[in-house]
């Protein structure tokens, strides 16, 4: 993956924040990472609302999205994202507590790229999301600016 | 010669189907008469539509296209006025059966419904019929006069179920056909040649009179004086008699009536009253008394006089003795249908009770599954950060503890840190580790718990030694390495969610395997046999057993007998619930230390619903 993409993470949970930045840097992702406490925070980023950071048009993203967030959940979030012309071909990785199959089959229609469920056992996380930092090596993110073509 | 049988029977040929022809489009012409005179005589309103949407594809309103006599007269509206023309612009509002109307027209699944038009104060059934979308047909059939009498019949219903101490409002007419009575009335007053009357207990009549004499109808009842003594003697001699009937000599007249009451229970609610008849010993000279205390005519008293019956005294007594039986008999009767009415309405009630209980018990049950499936979520997630952080530290501590030991290491640290190092710290970060995992599991139990509650039941045919030799499969390493043994007979196939089957055998052969006793090598036994016309199968060990008192918590939700054994006390939990889904029986048979037999029943044939 390009180092120039940048890596949002949307995760109420300050913990599971710094545990994923934490094992994404342990598998050698250098990005720029961006982390926002909760849904409405994202979508504020993403749709350029509020006196806060913007998305940029030159830039390539791609989000981490956690389900369960206090304001605007994830699974909001997902579906605002793939109903906008200009997002909705940023990849975006469910990453959450919840293995429910309803919930994970509900996210796939939506248009989730992957789902990760965060296991407690820490070897399973870590190689969870080391799996996603060596992914996220290899595919290619499109820049915002072609989303339109 | 052939060429020409051929011409002529190609000839033949065609005339026939000339004819064929000419007779379906005459069928068609009639029938297309029969369709048209039937849309313009029939009694329902039948109009045909087509629906009006906005710019984004929304049905807003309806063009009426065509509608028959009866619609015009319905409606009271004009065809010529209205065709081509939105429903809107006739009636000034949206239809309020617009929803209805495009969702047959979208679906072609016909749709029929019962509606009151307040401005025509009527009641309608509408059917709604669609083969095109985009276009529908609404037939409207006038139901006033039935939805009237249904309304009579609740409000007649009312009456008669009030609570039983409160009679009060219960009239005579509610519990009997008043026409079924009056025949009886007849019936007797002819074949007994005296009049009769039912009035209620204030003396107003509820039958017509059966039987009236002249004397009484055209004289006296029509003279001021003597009406008012008619209707004093109706209220007098219909208020009393419970062990017989009772007798009164009329005060306008000297004539002989009688009564008997008919009561629901102890309450009196009407009087049948007989008589107008002269007994044989009556002093006549006091018949022109009469005539002068109530101001009449005497020579045309006299004259109705002489033509009311007359009987015997003892004829007369007979007569009431038996109306006295007959009125006993209605008031049986009436109250027979009063509890029977308030019996109906009482089962209703108690029924509608059920069904609201149900329903609560449903919403309670779905809020439980709620909360279970949240806070089991939440209680997960602070899980990861203990488990998460707990390993950053024992990273760290790792680093540290080699950094300790290595050669660079100072002894006096080494020493002064000896038992943290080696013991403690190990051993603190093992019960966390272990401490979390469990609760991980305990919640993931849980949650496959309440999940189960929520889906509902994929239920097929289920190939059970497939599906047995592939739960086997998955043990394979575990009973290997035990040196346990497996055996399973041939197995009945039955239907179920072949998925949480499978998970009740898993669960069933991971507690055989479990709670082995070490003592002896173990034995698995799986068998099934059809019984009563449901499969039943049997999941069989030797192992440590169960005590009988246990039997019944087992299959409790983290219920566990042996604190020491692993497991967190689901298992047999979802084993329970999902044979309960299925509306299967589970039970145990087991002696301590001889081993368990867990048995459950499935249904060999499609259920209905879940």
């Amino acid at each position: 993956m390009n180092e120039n993409v940048n890596i949002l993470i949307a995760e109420d949970d300050e913990g599971h924040a710094a545990l994923i930045i934490r094992n994404l840097r342990k598998a050698g992702l250098v990005n720029n990472i961006i982390h926002f406490h909760n849904g409405e925070e994202t979508l504020d980023f993403l749709l350029k609302r509020g006196s806060g950071p913007h998305i940029a048009n030159s830039e390539s993203y791609l989000l981490l999205l956690d389900i369960r967030m206090p304001k605007v959940d994830g699974i909001e979030v997902l579906r605002v994202i793939k109903k906008e012309k200009e997002l909705k071909k940023m990849p975006v990785f469910m990453v959450t507590t919840t293995d429910d199959p309803k919930e994970i089959e509900n996210c796939h229609d939506l248009g989730c790229n992957s789902y990760i469920s965060k296991p407690i056992e820490y070897e399973k996380f870590m190689n969870a999301i080391i799996q996603l930092g060596l992914f996220l090596l290899v595919i290619q993110i499109p820049e915002m600016q072609k989303h339109d073509g | 010669m052939n060429e020409n049988e051929c011409l002529l029977r190609e000839i033949d040929s065609l005339k026939k189907e000339n004819q064929s022809l000419k007779e379906s489009l005459v069928l068609n012409e009639t029938q297309g008469k029969e369709y048209s005179t039937l849309f313009d005589t029939m009694n329902e309103g039948v109009a045909f539509h087509d629906l009006v949407y906005d710019n984004s594809g929304f049905p807003v309103d309806y063009v009426i296209r065509q509608i028959n006599p009866a619609f015009e007269k319905i409606f009271k509206i004009n065809r010529t006025d209205v065709i081509g023309k939105t429903f809107s612009a006739v009636f000034g509002y949206i239809s309020p059966n617009l929803e209805v109307y495009s969702k047959v027209s979208e679906t072609g699944v016909p749709v029929s419904f019962e509606i009151y038009f307040a401005s025509l104060s009527k009641y309608f059934r509408v059917s709604v019929y669609s083969k095109h979308k985009e276009k529908f047909a609404a037939i409207f059939e006038d139901i006033t006069h039935r939805k009237q009498l249904e309304l009579a019949l609740k409000e007649k219903i009312i009456r008669l179920t009030s609570p039983i101490d409160d009679i009060s409002n219960v009239r005579f007419e509610d519990l009997f056909n008043i026409d079924e009575i009056q025949k009886i009335q007849d019936a007797f007053a002819s074949a007994t040649g005296t009049a009769a009357l039912i009035t209620d207990t204030e003396g107003n009549p509820i039958t017509k009179p059966s039987n009236f004499c002249d004397l009484c109808t055209n004289i006296i009842r029509k003279s001021p004086k003597g009406g008012a003594n008619c209707r004093k003697s109706d209220i007098i001699i219909g208020n009393a008699g419970v062990d017989g009937p009772v007798f009164q000599t009329c005060l306008s007249g000297g004539l002989i009536d009688g009564a008997a009451n008919i009561t629901i229970g102890n309450y009196h609610i009407a009087n049948w009253l007989v008589g107008q008849v002269v007994l044989e010993d009556v002093n006549k000279d006091l018949t022109l008394e009469y005539a002068r205390q109530i101001e009449v005519d005497e020579v045309e008293f006299k004259k109705e006089f002489d033509k009311v019956p007359k009987m015997s005294k003892e004829r007369f007594q007979a007569i009431a003795d038996a109306l006295f039986i007959i009125a006993n008999q209605i008031s049986v009767l009436a109250l027979n249908n009063l509890q029977q009415a308030r019996l109906i309405t009482s089962i209703t009630k108690n029924e509608e009770k059920i069904k609201a209980l149900n329903a609560e018990l449903i919403e309670k049950n779905n809020e439980l599954e709620q909360i279970v499936y949240v806070s089991s979520h939440d209680l997960r997630s602070p899980l990861v950060n203990i488990q998460g952080f707990t390993k950053v530290l024992n990273e760290g501590f790792d680093e540290l503890r080699n950094e300790i030991l290595s050669e660079n290491g100072l002894e006096s640290i080494r020493k002064k840190t000896e038992t943290i190092i080696n013991k403690e710290m190990p051993e603190a970060f093992k019960f966390i580790f272990g401490s979390t995992k469990k609760m991980d599991a305990l919640i993931s139990g849980l949650l496959k718990f309440s999940r189960l509650g929520r889906t509902a039941l994929n239920s097929k045919l289920i190939n059970m030694n497939e599906l047995i030799s592939e739960v086997i499969k998955t043990f394979e390493y575990q009973i290997a390495s035990l040196g346990v043994e497996v055996t399973f007979s041939a197995l009945p196939n039955c239907f179920g969610d072949e998925l949480l089957i499978n998970q009740v055998f898993s669960n069933l052969i991971d507690n055989a395997l479990k709670y082995r006793e070490n003592k002896r090598k173990g034995k698995i036994t799986i068998s099934g046999i059809i019984k009563n016309g449901l499969a039943v199968y049997t999941v069989e060990d030797n192992g440590k057993g169960i005590p009988e008192k246990f039997h019944n918590q087992i299959f409790d939700l983290f219920k566990r007998l042996d604190l020491n054994s692993p497991g967190e006390g689901i298992g047999l939990a979802l084993v329970k619930k999902i044979i309960d889904k299925h509306n299967g029986s589970l039970w145990v048979e087991s002696e301590s230390s001889l081993g368990s037999r867990f048995s459950f029943s499935l249904s060999v044939k499609q259920a209905e619903h879940e």
